[in-house]
């Protein structure tokens, strides 16, 4: 067997430029495959990850009708150190319980429709964007904070600024409807400017007050350390609280799941596309370099070396190539990362990714299953493509290779 | 003369190369073209869809409202202008609408919505929204405080036809507009965002409560497609100009009306001529690699054609020829079955697997048709047709510059 | 001297393009072992026809070729493919060797296809190729050898795996009188020593010279059997 790899590994450096160019072809195929998927990744898992932030968090829990309908009379009475205790085993990072509702936002000149959330600042810290803090003014110093905080793209629909009053109307738990004025102490910045029209943030107990809400609360929200433990933290908190609706965020934002399921798809095929292009290459490569060497194969099988070997000699040849060709597509790949760190910037398309819901900044992720899935593709459809060449070689009849002359 | 079939006979020396390199050419056609044309209808329709239910392709604004919804922007005196573009062929559809923002209630719930005050006689031809109700009626001029609301709404407020709706809001004067509508309608838009905030009244409602004066918001035009809709532009500012009306007013087509719209499919196609041109640069290397083999292993070949008098020029014509053939043929074969999966898809519709989420959220059916198109069959052939040529000049470079000695003995 | 080979009515008929071409016709001879025998006659006379039918590279349209009492007719393609690996060897005109392999290397080849070990590989080539007169040349690679040496290791490679039959198609053909004459006689003491039967096809007269035996072909057949 080593024979056979020394042999195959000369031969492809017998015609030095037709195998580099071959390799090159081999990599630019390779690398532009991983290229695109790992940006097409950067944008769905940076989807998700927005997602996530975005006030939704890994896991959330509800009182059973709240999603259709969420109503403050749609309350429930579970503290967060309670859900943190039965999680236990698990790591959490953080839990929130808030209060959230829809309300209308007054201010002088306008009115919007707005989701009212009433939270603990401190809780929030390490679980959504509102724990980032604020571009103006203060945050929310606790629960009991008599202010609001607002979004820039409200405040300026609004026609309003820092310091002024703003007027919520909203239903109670009681469903009547109730209003209170609240001034303006922060105005936050967020990645979309959708949710800095969505969200106004007022302090949990002043929340709760003011829906008449007692000690109710709208939903928990809490993020884990490691994001695939969600199935395992459902079915958890299944059991403890089998009467609420506990949902992770996938469930929650369909979209972005759909749209990275899409992309496997579509990925997938898109390897396939190109991998085939290459081969088409690869097999002219080694349909002629086989061509070529039909006397020396005559040769060598007359000195009893089986077809099958020469059919393996020949498939090593292509192995090798498509080999070096992957492992340099893989490393250009690679490279990608060091030079697009900063990530692709896409603020021509603003609009589009604000309708989108992915941020101005898109930075290509490593998957590290799309990377196998192309190098596994490649190497078997480069093989199946060059069996044809290689078994053509195996079985040229020696008299007729070796001597020009048959008689 | 001589040199098309010297060409021409020598492809087909080696068949298998032949086949191989026009097969290369060939498939990424295809697949460019079936790709560019799923993406182009699927443009078409989301285009379609969006602006059927309620924006419509063109709308008349008063200026700066579409980036500020100020309730007092108005367009006043709007008939005149309306019976003057209504004269403009290739309008289908023209309606007015007055815009406003408030706080609907049901017996249980409340909600903020979006309150349009549109002319029932002319709201279908711009809208589809009048002809998707799935539960009562759509407004007439007859009744006076009918709404109809979208069935997401509807669910939200827990509320059917007939039964009241309290709306709150805020007039053009500043006062406070509070008045009992009915429901007499609830419709499916399909568009989740349209059903869930949106409250349709009589524009003469809408006008008495909201101290209107007559006034408009918008203008909605719908013409017969996107590309017509761009013609119709300029006529229209037109018109407006001859007004010569105190108030400024923007004409807006679908692209400003709906700039996510746009911006995505601006995106898309970005991302997609991403993609394709790293299938062409693949290709071309393929390509670069099988003439650069064939001028490199007939040395021998080109020495004795050198040695009979004939010029390097020759010869680099000649293998111009032999790749302009492959090419085309390449061409037509890509062009063949490209033509073949569009139809084929054209007919059975193409549905990508798990898509239907994110098919709805642009209002797309969940099949779509793709067309053979003029554009999406050119550009591929083009650019793929190209950048092949360019994969020659190296080769046919190095044909220029052989020595017919070294040629002779195969050392190109 | 038992028999080595024995050829029962060979006949070859090619078919050409409409016409058939009668390469050799109704056939008979039988080969002892350890002879040295040079098939001669003018091209076009079945030599070479009849040496790959006797070396397994071929199968003739009707007759038998039996080789050590094995008739080859009952081989399967595995079968002829070790008796080439280990009983016959071949010496073509040109184009012998291994390209990529140096002649060290191309030696060592079939020994490694035999399965012999690493150490005794190298040691039987390294022999061998002092043997034939290429000491100090063993890292060259065919292309750094002239048309000579490269027969040269071609015997080398022939004889190494201690065949029963070497034949030898036109070997001396692009070779220069004195080359030619060294490679002969060169053979000739392979068979005197290591007793392995050497079959020529050729219409070299040095050849000629150094031949036991010579059978010469005519149009497909047998016009002369010399013995000396």
């Amino acid at each position: 067997m080593p024979i056979i790899l020394k042999l195959a590994f000369r031969n492809i450096w017998r015609n030095p430029k037709r195998s580099l160019i071959t390799i090159g072809a081999i990599s630019i195929g390779v690398w532009s495959a991983v290229t695109l998927s790992s940006i097409a990744r950067g944008l769905s898992y940076g989807m998700a990850d927005d997602a996530i932030n975005n006030l939704v968090g890994h896991v959330q829990i509800h009182a059973p009708k709240y999603l259709d309908d969420p109503a403050a009379e749609f309350n429930f009475n579970i503290s967060s150190s309670i859900v943190r205790d039965r999680l236990s085993s698990l790591k959490v990072r953080a839990v929130a319980e808030r209060v959230r509702v829809p309300a209308v936002l007054l201010s002088e000149r306008e009115s919007v429709g707005v989701n009212l959330v009433g939270i603990d600042p401190q809780t929030e810290k390490s679980l959504s964007f509102i724990g980032d803090g604020v571009s103006e003014g203060l945050e929310l110093m606790d629960q009991k904070d008599p202010g609001i905080i607002i979004g820039k793209r409200l405040k300026e629909i609004l026609k309003t600024k820092l310091g002024n009053r703003v007027v919520l109307v909203t239903q109670d738990s009681n469903n009547s409807i109730v209003d209170r004025g609240f001034r303006i102490v922060g105005v936050f910045d967020a990645k979309l400017e959708s949710t800095e029209k969505a969200f106004v943030f007022v302090g949990r107990e002043v929340a709760q007050s003011f829906l008449n809400l007692e000690d109710g609360i709208s939903e928990i929200s809490l993020k884990l350390e490691d994001a695939e433990m969600v199935d395992a933290a459902i079915a958890t908190l299944k059991m403890e609280f089998p009467e609420m609706e506990i949902d992770s965020w996938y469930v929650l934002e369909p979209l972005v799941i759909a749209l990275r399921k899409v992309q496997d798809g579509f990925l997938i095929i898109w390897f396939f596309i190109v991998i085939v292009s290459v081969s088409f290459g690869v097999v002219n490569t080694q349909l002629m370099s086989t061509f070529e060497r039909m006397r020396e194969f005559g040769v060598m099988m007359a000195l009893g070396l089986k077809p099958k070997r020469l059919l393996s000699m020949v498939t090593v040849e292509s192995l090798m190539l498509l080999v070096i060709g992957l492992s340099m597509g893989n490393l250009m790949g690679a490279m990608n990362f060091f030079i697009l760190s900063d990530g692709i910037d896409l603020s021509t398309f603003a609009a589009a990714s604000e309708q989108l819901g992915f941020g101005k900044i898109v930075i290509p992720r490593f998957i590290a299953r799309d990377w196998i899935q192309c190098s596994v593709l490649l190497v078997v459809i480069g093989l199946i493509s060059t069996l044809y060449p290689a078994w053509k070689g195996s079985r040229y009849d020696p008299v007729t290779s070796i001597s020009g002359r048959g008689v | 003369m001589i040199l098309p079939q010297l060409g021409w006979r020598n492809i087909w020396r080696n068949p298998k190369r032949t086949i191989l390199t026009v097969g290369a050419i060939g498939f990424s056609i295809m697949v460019l073209e079936f790709f560019f044309s799923l993406q182009l209808k699927t443009y078409d329709a989301a285009i379609s869809a969006s602006v059927g239910i309620l924006h419509g392709h063109i709308q008349i604004q008063g200026e700066g409202y579409n980036d500020n919804p100020e309730i007092r922007n108005v367009i006043t005196s709007a008939n005149n202008l309306k019976a003057q573009i209504r004269e403009l062929s290739s309008i289908e559809g023209l309606s007015m609408r007055g815009v406003g923002f408030g706080l609907v209630s049901s017996e249980t719930r409340s909600y903020g919505v979006q309150i349009l005050g549109v002319e029932p006689e002319s709201e279908g031809e711009v809208s589809n929204i009048p002809g998707l109700i799935k539960d009562g009626v759509y407004l007439d001029n007859n009744q006076y405080l009918g709404a109809v609301i979208g069935s997401v709404l509807a669910k939200n407020l827990k509320i059917g036809t007939g039964q009241p709706l309290t709306l709150m809001s805020q007039g053009l004067d500043g006062s406070l507009v509070a008045t009992v509508l009915t429901v007499i309608g609830i419709f499916e838009s399909g568009s989740t965002e349209i059903d869930r905030s949106t409250v349709e009244i009589s524009y003469r409602d809408f006008d008495e409560l909201f101290e209107m004066n007559g006034g408009a918001h918008a203008i909605v035009v719908r013409s017969k497609d996107a590309d017509t809709a761009q013609e119709l532009l300029t006529p229209i500012s037109q018109i407006i100009l001859s007004q010569q009306r105190e108030e400024k007013l923007a004409v807006l087509d679908w692209q400003k009306l709906l700039p996510g719209l746009k911006q995505s499919i601006d995106l898309d196609m970005s991302a997609g001529w991403l993609f394709y041109t790293s299938l062409i640069v693949i290709v071309s290397f393929s390509i670069l690699n099988t003439f650069l083999m064939s001028v490199l292993e007939r040395g021998h070949e080109f020495g004795v054609i050198l040695s009979l008098g004939l010029k390097p020029k020759f010869m680099a014509g000649l293998l111009f020829l032999e790749a302009l053939f492959l090419i085309l043929i390449g061409i037509l074969i890509g062009n063949l079955f490209g033509a073949l999966i569009v139809e084929y898809f054209g007919s059975v519709g193409f549905s990508a697997p798990g898509a239907e989420e994110v098919l709805k959220k642009w209002n797309l059916p969940s099949r779509i048709f793709p067309e053979v198109s003029l554009k999406s069959f050119f550009w591929p052939s083009f650019t793929v047709g190209v950048s092949a040529i360019f994969s020659t000049l190296y080769p046919m470079f190095k044909v220029l510059r052989l020595d017919p000695l070294k040629a002779l003995k195969g050392e190109v | 001297m038992s028999v080595l080979i024995k050829c029962e009515s060979l006949s070859k008929i090619y078919d050409q393009e409409e016409t058939k071409v009668t390469a050799l016709n109704n056939v008979s001879l039988t080969i002892n072992e350890g002879e040295f025998v040079s098939l001669v006659g003018p091209s076009g006379s079945g030599k070479s026809t009849l040496l790959n039918l006797i070396g397994a590279l071929d199968t003739p349209t009707s007759g038998k070729v039996t080789v050590d009492g094995v008739n080859l007719a009952v081989l399967s393609k595995s079968q002829l493919s070790d008796l080439r690996l280990n009983n016959i060897s071949f010496v073509f005109q040109a184009y012998n060797l291994i390209p990529v392999l140096s002649a060290r290397e191309n030696v060592e080849f079939v020994m490694e296809l035999q399965g012999v070990s690493p150490k005794e590989r190298k040691e039987r080539s390294i022999a061998i190729l002092e043997e034939v007169g290429l000491k100090g040349l063993e890292s060259r690679r065919p292309s750094q050898l002239s048309g000579g040496q490269q027969q040269r290791v071609a015997v080398a490679r022939a004889v190494v795996t201690k065949p029963r039959l070497l034949l030898a198609d036109e070997p001396t053909a692009n070779l220069d009188s004195n080359t030619a004459r060294n490679l002969v006689s060169l053979m000739r003491e392979m068979n005197e020593k290591l007793g392995i039967t050497f079959i020529f096809s050729t219409h070299d007269p040095i050849v000629m010279e150094f031949a036991r035996r010579i059978i010469k072909l005519r149009d497909g057949a047998i016009s002369e059997d010399i013995k000396s």
